[in-house]
């Protein structure tokens, strides 16, 4: 892994943690292999857009039960009493949280960065041939990933 | 008992500010939701608010116009208004402030990002430090 992918994993293990931590009170840690860990859970997807000032696309993939626990916690609600709107609002404010974190993490301090607003359960939203990074994490014994994409945003990290 | 409106799209970044707010002083507050400027401003046509949370990305009217049309009503303009923003920009945050918000805050908020930027309106909220008070004077006047 060269340094370049060393920054941005620290940027948005960082991102990724302190958020889920502050709105969703649980505490996360990266892993390494996941595989056998995501591929039984049906996945809900958030994707948004970096419009400036480095052109990019942040997603967000985690499992349904994952996103029903954290419902549960912040809204006081049974399991049964969760619809798909809650799970994919709450999946697309998380996103947009951590995506605020890491465009103040990689712009300069003075400089403005502006985001589209999140969608839910769409393909990726950026250029298929865009270079992309794709960080796994554990919350709760539970796999979900959060990938970027997009040559000028991935290079930013580099300089930040 | 004070009143806050709360505006954002997400029921989620909403459910977010309530509870910092409840932690930050407001336990007993009543909330008014809200998932736009429009919404907010249909809302306050009707209902009284000590104090007005918004988003400033939302869609059908941002935050930014909210705050023209909150601060532009002689009915309105006295209501302190928090703006919360996922993005940065200086140069909006500054505008917006000469609008007259309150503050600008990143999100997510914490309890303690609120309390530093409504600390006079948590304080009148506190029973124990309104008691206080109370004592403090009667100790001054005697």
């Amino acid at each position: 892994m060269n340094y370049k992918k060393n920054r941005l994993q620290e940027i948005i293990a960082s991102a990724v943690g302190e958020t889920f931590e502050e709105m969703a009170f649980l505490e996360v840690c990266q892993v390494e292999d996941p595989d056998e860990l995501m591929d039984e859970e049906s996945l809900l997807r958030a994707s948004l857009l970096v419009h400036d000032p480095f052109p990019g696309e942040l997603c967000l993939v985690a499992p349904r039960s994952l996103m029903a626990d954290v419902a549960m916690g912040l809204f006081s609600l049974e399991k049964e009493n969760i619809d798909d709107l809650t799970l994919f609002d709450l999946l697309a404010e998380l996103l947009n949280t951590i995506a605020g974190k890491i465009m103040n993490q990689i712009t300069p301090q003075d400089a403005t960065f502006r985001l589209g607003l999140p969608e839910t359960g769409v393909e990726s939203l950026a250029d298929a041939g865009a270079q992309t990074v794709e960080f796994y994490f554990d919350g709760d014994e539970k796999v979900f990933s959060v990938a970027a994409s997009g040559d000028a945003f991935i290079a930013q990290a580099e300089f930040c | 008992m004070k009143r806050v409106l709360i505006v954002d799209d997400s029921n989620t970044a909403r459910m977010v500010v309530k509870r910092c707010l409840e932690i930050a002083g407001f336990m007993d507050a009543t909330f008014l939701e809200a998932a736009n400027g429009k919404e907010a401003l249909t809302l306050l046509k009707q209902e009284r608010a000590d104090l007005v949370v918004t988003d400033l990305n939302m869609p059908v009217m941002d935050g930014e116009t909210f705050l023209k049309w909150v601060k532009g009503s002689p009915k309105t303009h006295d209501i302190p208004v928090v703006m919360i923003s996922s993005a940065r920009n200086p140069a909006k945050e500054k505008q917006v402030l000469d609008m007259g918000a309150l503050a600008v805050l990143g999100k997510p908020v914490s309890p303690e990002m609120l309390r530093e930027s409504i600390g006079d309106l948590v304080e009148t909220e506190d029973p124990w430090a309104q008691g206080m008070a109370v004592e403090d004077e009667k100790e001054e006047s005697e």
